[in-house]
């Protein structure tokens, strides 16, 4: 019962995840600057993954792919919010404030 | 001076061999050591060579951490997503200036980092004592978040863990 409950509610967090990711490519491809879309991706991208890693452990074998999978997460999450300053600071040093 | 400088890296170079071979072992699944070791040495030696300290977190205040994160960055994700997918939603960038609070740089790289999952702020670099951020909606309440979470950040980061 307990793995009947767990796949069902694998799906809205899947879903979701992939809700997200599809509103941070849209935010990309709509924002007007550089930084707005550095926003976008950033957040709706991390959290559409942490969504997809959570929906996915509901239907993992062991806690061994769970642990895998949070601490990919974790290590994405870390890349993604640094790239993403760093990307801002060359952005702002390149083009200025636009 | 010197001896004690020995020490303290031979400490922080066998906690970094042990996360990253955690991380080998978790990743692999305690396979391929072979191409495991090198790897573990020499991310172990580049963390060495770059000084970075192992991080001591205050365990207690992990878990209300997490959770004010966790909800602040949906309410991010959520706040953007909702702005690209309706092209009515308010957009006024602008660069703004956060007065930081007086903190340990290792504070102050993470809050210039996780402020970018907050609703509608990114950073983008540190001038003295002050951060610079593009937020995304000027009227939206954006200090008070910020602040919330460089509080939290020193009170999750122990000071002696810094030099």
């Amino acid at each position: 019962m307990p793995e009947a409950l767990l796949y069902w509610l694998s799906w809205p967090l899947l879903v979701g995840g992939l809700l997200f990711f599809a509103a941070g490519s849209l935010g990309l491809l709509r924002f007007p600057d550089v930084y707005s879309r550095l926003h976008a991706l950033t957040k709706a991208d991390t959290l559409g993954l942490g969504l997809v890693v959570a929906g996915l452990s509901c239907r993992a074998d062991s806690l061994l792919e769970v642990g895998q999978m949070l601490v990919i997460w974790l290590l994405v999450l870390a890349s993604g919010a640094t790239a993403c300053q760093l990307l801002a600071r060359q952005a702002r040093e390149e083009h200025g404030d636009d | 001076m010197q001896a004690s400088g020995l020490r303290q890296g031979c400490v922080d170079g066998l906690y970094w061999l042990l996360l990253y071979a955690g991380f080998w072992a978790l990743f692999a699944e305690g396979d391929g050591w072979s191409f495991g070791v090198p790897a573990v040495l020499l991310a172990c030696a580049l963390s060495l060579w770059l000084g970075i300290r192992p991080w001591r977190l205050r365990l207690s205040v992990l878990p209300g951490f997490v959770w004010f994160f966790l909800v602040n960055m949906f309410t991010g994700a959520w706040d953007v997503a909702r702005r690209a997918a309706h092209p009515g939603c308010p957009l006024q960038p602008e660069w703004v200036e956060y007065p930081l609070a007086e903190s340990s740089e290792r504070v102050r790289l993470l809050l210039s980092a996780l402020v970018g999952l907050l609703p509608g702020t990114l950073a983008s670099r540190i001038e003295g004592s002050r951060m610079q951020l593009h937020v995304l909606d000027g009227g939206q309440p954006w200090q008070a978040t910020v602040a919330d979470l460089e509080a939290r950040l020193i009170r999750l980061v122990d000071a002696r863990s810094d030099h």
